[in-house]
């Protein structure tokens, strides 16, 4: 199971004397627009239509993360459907608090497709598609009409890495290689796969820590 | 705990937070990460950088029919039939209008997510059978507003023979039980149970224990009578 932490719960609300409430209207709720926690506690109701708003919501990015682990489709559809499954079995043990409902998605998809790759890799991953991965998770905030400020930031972050920092974080952080498969497969000792995990993660950690901090 | 511990969890905290720690290491990484708050803080971070990472792979298109083969697996098989929906405002809508699968969510809400509900107790809301609805019937929402107009969370009201309500809180620190009273037109409050927030989140549902069309509003209280938030429902 991956470890999670998560970040603080923002600043406490002072409860008052006299609350003011708001009328928001007698509205119906299309289950489309239902939020995402709202539309995961339906999903174990067994209803149909709660079960295809949540995985159109979803499917895209639960597909995406399993076939950039894995790099063929058919064992990504698996991997992706096996996700959507456990998060209909396990729905009721998610706590928003550790976060939104598709980092947890994704990590649970992401860690299945580690499971398949783990079981069945001679060779950890395709130098091409590691590059490619490199470029797209690197992409500039110009081409991503409507990036999210913190994944500008990453992004950001990860494009001004050395060369052989980015490649062993997308090596570690995706395809979720271990520092002895990552010094194998680029040639290096262990200890200078440990050193560039450790040195890429760390810038990593300073932007995005430093971006939460100018926000708090 | 010594320093020579965090250093050495400084070492493995990238590995542990990508995931790729060896089995030995990572247990003992752990068990001083439960001991370190510094170290517990610091992992926080580097933890947040791996989903961060996860969050810019690029979404993709799954094959045709995936839906179908999730929702399959999933042992559904009758989709459902599309629907227009419409947006009412002032009177009550036809029953015929509202979505029943919003109303079976709310009854999910309160069957299904067992974890979130309070045990058994005479304070508290208890976990009762829900029958699933025959009817479709009105669903409604309010946001749950502090006085210095913070919203902090939503209420949704299922409103017919078998009423329930959902609370969902998700804002501020404040943790500890918290009592839900549901405000009724020509008379007093009516306490509803309690339950437990954490880090300013909880989730909790109840049967409407007033008649339907009384229902105004719900409020909730801190366990020293200090109002958190309240809602009220349209008319």
């Amino acid at each position: 199971m991956r470890f999670r932490h998560r970040s603080p719960a923002p600043a406490p609300i002072q409860p008052a004397a006299a609350p003011v409430s708001v009328d928001v209207g007698r509205i119906g709720i299309p289950v489309d627009r239902l939020p995402d926690e709202t539309l995961l506690a339906g999903l174990g109701t067994g209803d149909a239509e709660i079960a295809v708003a949540f995985v159109r919501r979803f499917q895209r990015k639960v597909f995406g993360v399993a076939v950039a682990v894995l790099g063929d489709p058919s064992l990504a559809e698996d991997v992706a459907q096996q996700t959507f499954e456990r998060a209909w079995r396990h729905a009721q043990v998610f706590d928003s608090r550790r976060g939104s409902v598709q980092a947890w998605l994704t990590t649970i998809a992401h860690n299945l497709a580690i499971d398949v790759v783990r079981s069945r890799r001679p060779t950890p991953v395709d130098p091409g598609e590691l590059g490619t991965l490199i470029r797209e998770l690197a992409d500039t905030p110009e081409r991503q009409a409507i990036a999210r400020e913190s994944s500008a930031e990453l992004r950001s972050a990860i494009a001004e890495l050395p060369p052989e920092q980015a490649r062993v974080i997308v090596m570690a952080g995706i395809y979720g290689m271990t520092g002895r498969e990552i010094a194998e497969f680029e040639n290096i000792p262990l200890g200078t796969a440990k050193t560039r995990i450790r040195s890429a993660m760390e810038k990593l950690r300073v932007r995005m820590a430093g971006r939460r901090a100018d926000h708090d | 705990m010594t320093d020579q511990d965090c250093a050495r969890l400084h070492e493995l905290g990238p590995e542990l937070a990508l995931g790729v720690l060896p089995g030995d290491q990572r247990a003992l990484a752990l068990a001083h990460v439960n001991r370190c708050p510094s170290c517990r803080d610091y992992l926080r971070e580097l933890t947040a950088v791996e989903d961060g990472l996860l969050a810019l792979v690029p979404a993709a298109e799954p094959p045709v029919g995936f839906e179908d083969r999730v929702l399959a697996g999933l042992g559904i098989t009758d989709r459902p039939a599309p629907r227009v929906r419409r947006v009412r405002s002032g009177r009550r809508a036809p029953r015929r209008w509202l979505p029943l699968a919003v109303a079976a969510a709310v009854v999910a809400l309160v069957c299904g997510t067992l974890g979130w509900m309070i045990g058994d107790s005479a304070e508290h809301g208890t976990a009762q059978a829900i029958p699933a609805p025959a009817v479709e019937s009105d669903l409604v929402r309010a946001d749950l507003m502090t006085a210095d107009h913070h919203k902090i969370g939503q209420v949704f009201a299922y409103l017919d023979k078998d009423s329930w309500m959902y609370v969902s809180v998700q804002a501020g620190r404040y943790t500890g039980s918290v009592s839900c009273e549901m405000t009724r037109s020509g008379g007093g409050p009516v306490s509803a149970g309690w339950f437990d927030l954490t880090d300013g989140r909880g989730y909790w549902g109840t049967p409407v224990r007033v008649p339907p069309d009384q229902l105004t509003g719900i409020s909730l209280k801190t366990a020293g009578g200090t109002v958190l938030a309240a809602a009220t429902f349209p008319r």
